[in-house]
């Protein structure tokens, strides 16, 4: 499972003032009726560590291992030059998954 | 190797038309072939020759199931030749095509049209489009120029150069001009998506799952931000696929390189694996994401600590602690964890004045409270109150301390102590709900009726409708003006019972002010007088006590605003019985004589016979002024005796007849008539219901176990145990504990029992009827009387006499505190 801090996308020392703004762009864009489960993992990372006090208590006492899955992600998204790709390569990919 | 032909078993066994049908049956089609080839050699036949195409076509699906597509192909020639049609031929150029023999499977198509359903044949040029774009463009030739599959293909082709340019509108263009129905429909959404990622997810949910596009459809998903499974659907790429990826995601080769080092971790799952990877990726992925997340491995895998330190630097003291009491806390070893925790709080308090340093120590001694919680031991641990005020002192803003401090104080009866918590927590949360709200109940127990009706209109404000904070202010109110009435400060108890009167809903009135206010100004008026208390009783008092009659007043005028208010206020609870109790019990509580009141109101009539509502309204009248803590209801409930007596016919429920039983039960052990009346009535309806047989016997018995007789206590063991078997817990320990007196009365109370000399003189004369008596051969009430006895002398601290020292049950432990 994903730490609060990366669901929301915040760094650690984020205050309550980012972590808000963060918690609202998430809601925007998943929001409850149309994404349930994501909105819940939001909000629950959001209560998390809202406050100073709260971010604290996670920084204490939570102990759940980082999940690799978690790390990858973040590693994935990490992508600073997004380029369309050549006709070329298009195809290749294209010729690669069909499955006859 | 050449088979062995001498094996083969056509050489071998004659053929037979049952055996060949058979062979084909049971699905061994290879042999089936054989063997109709061997009959038809024999004999030119119809139906065997229909069999033989028919195996012919079911080998080449089972062949086709197995991915051996160019056999199958092979298999369906076969048949062709041999029935000279060809049928079930899109099954062959599927197969064709799945064998990669595209060229001859579109030359085929070209040839075959009319003998394909139109859904075929636009499935199967779908999959010859997308091999088109995927570059097979020997099948150009295959087909017409004119056909729309090769003139939407270079629709196709300029919208992907378009956007591998980037340069979406013209991509757009080109899209447009894509018919709907399109064998390239599929290829437009995907091209769609890649252009509008915030789209992306819509369009591509209109690829059906059937399409050729569809596993490049997931490819494609990937792209978009947040997909879930990212890293699971990594590992299933191929290289070209990745690369592709990779370019749509930004990726650079040390991306690659990292994730290919992570999914090899992965598969290597263990925390040793992840440590020593993430540590090895540091300089890609940053310190500032490496270390926490490293040490974020430590409280599961404590080994990792040293190659940590090796990695990162040497941790804290502090944190070396926080890792071993989290390690702890996910063995299950609490109490280890709470030691290592309050190692933490130690250290933190060195430092008081660093940053966060109060808070976190504040933390950290909530958080060993909540391990004592886990253990159970919350309540017995008297360390637990010192380490809440300790964390409110450091960190003041959390309620949850102040509600467990408070809790804990009244649990263990430390009286002062709750009162003092909850004035800090009333001045430090002066608008919480819960806060008030045990504000209002801790004062109401100790009369502390101002202060309650404080803190209820404290509470009101916060929450306009909170009927308890309603009803619990206006009790006060009406409690403290009782309180000032007694001591003749009649002005001031006016404004109580005005206030009071502000609690009740203009439509709900109980009567309850209107009483008090009228009971208030009969004695302003001195019409009637307070009775004295009898333990202080002086010849003088004695002697004005005797004086104490109703005076007459100067003029009745005078009065008759006072008596009015009364019969108001009478009305109000309820006309009949209702009404006259209420006047009683208030008279009561402001230890007036009843009798001088109720002579203002109109007696009960003679033939009066109250509903089945009135009963139960009473009943919950009597239960609401129990939990007030008014204890003198007995007299009040006699003097309806009458009314009620006729009233135990009325056709009550087995609930309600059960909750009348339960009142009059509470009330009073002594000759509890109406309690024998009711449950006697119920059980011509119920005979036999375990509740009601207790309650009649109870009351038969003045509460008394020793006065019931033996076939009683079969009755009663009969009724426990029905209870039990009906799963009626409660009324099974009633019973039992009733039957039991021991149990009731081994548990040691916090408060010592006064010695009464009266009781003394009643066990002397139980312990003289015992005399003679053999303890071994004794009778069950006999023995019960006696080890009630016994119980009573060690109560009072007495020792037993000699000749009745004989075992008793022991007595439960009460559990130490640490």
């Amino acid at each position: 499972m994903k730490n609060p801090f990366d669901i929301l996308g915040v760094a650690d020392d984020a205050t309550d003032e980012a972590i808000k703004k963060a918690y609202l762009q998430q809601v925007r864009q998943y929001p409850p009726e149309r994404s349930p489960e994501q909105f819940q993992l939001i909000r629950a990372a959001f209560d998390a560590i809202k406050t100073q006090q709260q971010r604290l208590k996670y920084q204490l006492f939570y102990h759940e291992p980082p999940a690799l899955n978690a790390l990858l992600e973040r590693c994935l998204q990490m992508g600073t030059s997004q380029q369309r790709p050549t006709p070329e390569l298009f195809t290749q990919a294209l010729a690669d998954s069909l499955k006859f | 190797m050449r088979k062995n032909k001498k094996n083969s078993p056509n050489r071998i066994v004659e053929m037979s038309p049952a055996k060949a049908a058979d062979l084909l049956a049971d699905g061994r089609y290879k042999e089936a072939i054989d063997a109709y080839k061997q009959l038809l050699k024999q004999q030119q036949r119809d139906d065997w020759q229909a069999a033989l195409a028919k195996a012919y076509l079911l080998r080449a699906q089972a062949l086709a199931d197995k991915g051996m597509y160019q056999e199958a192909a092979v298999l369906w020639e076969n048949r062709a030749n041999f029935c000279q049609d060809n049928e079930f031929i899109e099954h062959y150029i599927d197969w064709l095509i799945r064998a990669k023999r595209y060229v001859k499977a579109a030359h085929l198509v070209t040839k075959s049209t009319e003998q394909l359903s139109p859904a075929m044949l636009w499935q199967i040029q779908a999959q010859f489009g997308a091999l088109l774009v995927a570059g097979q463009t020997d099948l150009e030739s295959a087909f017409d120029p004119e056909e729309p599959l090769l003139k939407q293909y270079a629709l196709v082709k300029k919208a992907l150069a378009a956007y591998c340019q980037g340069d979406d509108k013209t991509a757009e263009d080109f899209l447009k001009k894509i018919p709907f129905r399109s064998p390239y429909r599929d290829f437009r959404a995907i091209l769609k998506a890649l252009i509008d990622p915030n789209s992306a997810e819509q369009l591509l949910d209109k690829v059906p799952a059937d399409s050729p596009y569809a596993p490049f459809t997931q490819l494609i998903r990937m792209t978009v931000p947040h997909f879930e499974s990212l890293s699971e659907g990594l590992s299933q790429l191929t290289p070209n696929e990745l690369t592709f990826l990779a370019q749509l995601k930004g990726w650079d080769k040390a991306q690659l390189k990292t994730i290919s080092a992570l999914q090899s971790a992965a598969k290597r799952n263990s925390q040793k694996a992840l440590l020593e990877m993430v540590a090895s990726q540091r300089h890609f992925l940053g310190d500032n994401y490496s270390r926490p997340f490293c040490l974020a491995l430590l409280p599961s895998y404590p080994a990792g600590i040293k190659f940590y330190e090796k990695t990162f630097g040497s941790l804290s003291v502090f944190e070396r602690n926080r890792l071993a009491a989290l390690n702890y806390e996910r063995q299950g070893q609490l109490l280890r964890a709470e030691k290592h925790w309050f190692t933490c709080f130690e250290n933190l308090k060195k430092h008081p004045e660093e940053t966060d340093h109060a808070l976190k120590a504040a933390l950290i001694l909530r958080h060993i409270v909540e391990l004592i919680e886990k253990l159970g031991e919350v309540f017995d641990d008297e360390n637990v109150p010192g380490f809440l005020a300790e964390s409110l002192r450091l960190a003041p803003n959390d309620k949850t301390s102040y509600l467990k401090i408070i809790q804990w104080n009244k649990h263990n009866g430390e009286t002062k102590n709750a009162n003092k918590w909850i004035d800090a927590a009333v001045r430090h949360f002066p608008e919480e709900s819960d806060i008030l709200l045990i504000g209002m109940e801790w004062a109401t127990a100790k009369k502390a009726f101002k202060k309650a009706a404080g803190f209820a209109k404290t509470l009101l404000k916060v929450d306009p409708i909170n009927i308890k904070a309603r009803q619990i202010a206006r009790t006060s109110h009406i409690s403290h003006a009782r309180k000032l009435i007694k001591s003749g400060k009649y002005e001031l108890a006016r404004k109580e019972l005005q206030q009071a009167a502000q609690f009740e809903k203009t439509n709900q009135r109980s009567g309850v002010v209107e009483i008090n206010q009228a009971l208030l100004e009969l004695q302003a008026l001195g019409f009637v007088k307070p009775k004295r208390r009898k333990t202080k009783t002086s010849p003088k008092e004695v002697a004005q006590s005797k004086s104490n009659k109703v005076a007459k007043p100067k003029s009745s005028a005078e009065v008759i605003p006072a008596v009015e208010l009364l019969r108001e206020g009478v009305q109000l609870a309820g006309e009949g019985m209702l009404g006259l109790f209420q006047a009683t019990v208030e008279s009561q509580s402001q230890s007036l004589n009843p009798a001088d009141i109720l002579s203002f109101i109109s007696p009960l009539k003679k033939s009066y016979l109250p509903s089945r509502q009135e009963v139960l309204k009473l009943i919950q009248m009597i239960n609401t002024f129990s939990e007030e803590g008014n204890t003198s209801l007995e007299q009040p409930v006699k003097q309806l005796k009458v009314p009620l007596t006729k009233s135990a016919k009325l056709d009550f429920s087995l609930e309600e007849m059960l909750s009348i039983c339960q009142c009059f039960k509470k009330l009073s052990k002594k000759p509890n008539d109406l309690l024998a009346l009711f449950a006697g009535q119920a059980l011509k309806k119920w005979p036999e219901h375990p509740a009601l047989v207790f309650y009649k016997i109870y009351a038969k018995a003045n509460g008394f176990f020793w006065k019931i007789t033996d076939p009683e206590i079969d009755r009663l063991h009969q009724a426990a145990e029905t209870a039990k078997q009906q799963g009626d817990k409660r009324t099974h320990l009633m019973i039992l504990e009733f039957l039991n007196p021991i149990q009731g009365r081994l548990a040691p109370t916090p408060f010592s029992i006064p010695f009464n000399v009266d009781d003394m003189e009643d066990i002397e004369a139980e312990i003289k009827s015992l005399d003679g008596m053999n303890p071994d051969n004794m009778s069950p009430i006999e023995m019960m009387k006696l080890i009630d006895i016994l119980s009573r002398l060690e109560e009072m601290g007495l020792e037993i006499p000699e000749e009745l020292d004989i075992p008793i049950f022991p007595r439960p432990r009460r559990k130490k505190k640490s």
